[in-house]
C-alpha cells in the first residue's frame, strides 16, 4: 500500500496567532502528569456500561445493528485482525499499551497488533483522508486531566466485545487522568446521533505494569490466519 | 500511489519546536531550577527566543520546507528518507518494503517488516519522543513503530522480535541506539548487533548503523531522512488487503471474512 505526498501553502497572519496559541498551551502544559509507562485495563469487560451502570441508550437503528452483531459473532472484525477502534484496542486483556508522551504527540503504542494510537497535542482537527480505525484524535491539557477529542473513525469496528456498533457520525471525548501513580481513568463520553439516543459516557480504570514490555504483536500469525514466509 | 492530503500546519509545527509545549522531563527540570512560576515564564520566553534566532538552517535544500528549530536533541516529528532509498532488507531476515499482495500458491500475508536502521522503507516515519521512551511510526510497514527504551539496559534474557530490543542514550547531540534479539522468520534470535548514531542536522536527521552478523561480519548501512512537517501519517492497515487477495491452500478464498463485508471481494 503506498502513497503520495502533498504540500499546502501557509500566510504569515497564521503564524502570528498560532505562535500566541502555542506560548499559552505551553505555559498551559508547564507542569503536566507524566503518564507514560506500561497499562493495561484493570477489569476487563466484554461490554460497555455507563457510569451508572446501564446499558447504552441505543436508537432503534442501533437496536438492529447491535442485535444482528450479537447474533453473529463472525461478524467481528477482530476476528479477520482488523483494528478494534477505541476504546476497544486499549481494553483488551493481556494486550496491554504504553503511553509515550511527547512535545506535539502523545503516543499510545497498543500491543495487539502493533497497533499505534497518535493523538496530537494542542492543535484543532485538521483535515485528512480519513475515515480511520482508530479515528483522528487531538487534545490538550486542563489542569491534570488530558482532554482527547476523537472524530473521523470509519464504521468498520465495534465498541466492545458485546458487539457494540457504531457509525461514522462517531464523537468521542476522554478525559484521561492519573488517580495514583499506577491508576489511570479514562472518561469516555461516546456521542453517535445514528447509534445512540443521547451522549453517554463510560468509565474505564487502567493499571500500571512497571518494567513491562509491549511485544511486537502480529494478530494473522498469532491466530494462525498466516503467515508462513516463503523465499 | 495515492493522494495523501496535508495534515500538519507547517508554520503550527514550526513554532511549537519555538517553544516546546509538552515534554515532562524537560519541564519539570525546569520548573524545579527556576525561581518560581515567574522565573520559569522568563525562562521559557528567553529560550524561545534563543532557539529562533540559534538554529541554523542545514539538511536538504528544500525552499518549501521551514527550518527546523526545535533542540539538536529534539528529532520529533514526521521524517521522510531523504536520499539513498530504502534500507534493504535484513540478511536472512523477512523481506522489507511494503507488505506484499498475496501470491498464488504462497501464504505470505502481512508479514513483520524488519529494519536494521531507522524507519519507514521510502514512506513518511513519525517519531515521538518521551522522556523515558522514543518510538518510531512507520506508516510503510504497517504502522509498526519501532521502540528505542532510554536509559536502560537490555534485559537478561530477550526475546526474540522481528525488530529487536532497542535501547538508547545521547551522547551529546547523537542518539546512540543498541538493538539486540532480532528474531528470524522461524522466531530464533539471529544473534545479530545493530548500533546506530543518529544525529539531527538542522531539516536532516542522519542515521548511521553498524551491523554485526552472527558470523562476526561487520557492515554499515547509512540512512538520511528529511523533516516533513508538511506530510501526514496515516493508518496503514494491512489486513484490510489481505482479507481481499489472500490465497490459503492454493484457493482464493478466506473463511474468516464475515458476510457483511462480501462487498469487499
Amino acid at each position: 500500500m503506498t502513497n503520495q505526498h502533498s504540500l499546502r501553502a501557509r500566510g504569515n497572519a497564521t503564524a502570528l496567532l498560532i505562535a500566541v496559541l502555542g506560548v499559552a498551551g505551553a505555559l498551559a502544559n508547564a507542569a503536566v502528569p507524566d503518564i507514560s509507562g506500561p497499562w493495561e485495563i484493570l477489569r476487563p469487560a466484554a461490554k460497555l456500561q455507563t457510569i451508572a451502570g446501564d446499558s447504552p441508550p441505543l436508537t432503534a437503528a442501533g437496536e438492529s445493528l447491535y442485535a444482528k452483531n450479537r447474533a453473529n459473532a463472525e461478524l467481528d472484525p477482530m476476528k479477520s485482525c482488523l483494528p478494534p477502534g477505541i476504546p476497544r484496542a486499549m481494553t483488551q486483556p493481556g494486550f496491554p499499551f504504553s503511553v509515550v508522551q511527547g512535545r506535539a504527540y502523545l503516543g499510545m503504542m497498543l500491543q495487539w497488533n502493533h497497533l499505534p494510537r497518535i493523538i496530537y497535542l494542542d492543535q484543532p482537527h485538521f483535515e485528512n483522508i480519513g475515515p480511520e480505525y482508530l479515528g483522528q484524535s487531538v487534545a490538550h491539557w486542563e489542569g491534570n486531566v488530558l482532554i482527547i477529542d476523537t472524530t473521523g473513525y470509519n464504521d468498520k469496528s465495534w465498541l466492545d466485545d458485546s458487539g457494540l456498533p457504531h457509525s461514522e457520525a462517531l464523537h468521542t471525548v476522554e478525559r484521561l487522568r492519573l488517580k495514583s501513580a499506577n491508576r489511570l481513568e479514562d472518561t469516555v463520553q461516546f456521542e453517535d446521533p445514528m447509534i445512540f439516543s443521547s451522549p453517554w459516557t463510560a468509565r474505564l480504570l487502567f493499571r500500571k505494569l512497571p518494567g513491562a514490555l509491549i511485544k511486537e504483536d502480529y494478530c494473522l500469525g498469532r491466530t494462525g490466519q498466516g503467515f508462513t514466509v516463503v523465499r | 500511489m495515492n493522494a495523501k492530503v496535508l495534515k500538519q500546519d507547517l508554520v503550527v509545527d514550526t513554532l511549537k519546536q519555538m517553544i516546546p509545549a509538552v515534554d515532562v522531563g524537560r519541564w519539570r527540570a525546569r520548573v524545579a531550577r527556576s525561581a518560581g512560576s515567574f522565573g520559569f515564564v522568563c525562562g521559557l520566553l528567553m529560550l524561545s527566543a534563543g532557539q529562533a534566532i540559534a538554529q541554523p538552517a542545514s539538511g536538504p535544500a528544500d525552499s518549501s520546507t521551514p527550518p527546523n528549530t526545535a533542540g539538536p536533541t529534539d528529532i520529533e516529528g514526521l521524517w521522510l528518507p531523504a536520499r539513498g532509498g530504502p534500507p534493504p532488507a535484513a540478511p536472512g531476515g523477512v523481506p522489507s518494503g511494503p507488505p506484499p499482495v498475496a501470491v498464488v500458491g504462497s501464504t505470505l500475508q502481512c508479514a513483520p517488516v524488519q529494519r536494521l536502521n531507522g524507519s519507514g522503507g521510502g514512506m513518511v516515519s513519525l517519531i515521538i519522543q518521551g522522556p523515558h521512551q522514543i518510538v518510531m511510526i512507520s506508516e510503510e510497514d504497517m504502522d509498526i513503530a519501532r521502540k528505542i527504551y532510554l536509559g536502560g539496559s537490555h534485559p537478561k534474557h530477550v526475546v526474540p522480535q522481528p525488530n529487536g530490543h532497542s535501547i538508547g542514550h545521547w551522547e551529546g547531540n547523537t542518539l546512540v541506539v543498541d538493538t539486540i534479539g532480532y528474531a528470524d522468520a522461524s522466531g530464533k534470535d539471529k544473534r545479530q548487533h545493530v548500533l546506530e548514531r543518529i544525529t539531527k542536522h538542522g531539516n536532516s536527521l542522519d542515521d548511521s548503523a553498524t551491523i554485526t552478523d552472527a558470523s562476526g561480519a561487520v557492515r554499515t548501512q547509512n540512512l538520511s531522512w528529511a523533516w516533513r512537517p508538511d506530510l501526514q501519517i496515516n493508518e496503514n492497515v494491512c489486513e484490510e488487503g489481505f482479507d481481499r487477495y489472500q490465497v490459503i491452500n492454493g484457493t482464493l478464498d478466506n473463511p474468516n471474512i464475515p458476510p457483511s463485508r462480501d462487498g469487499q471481494k
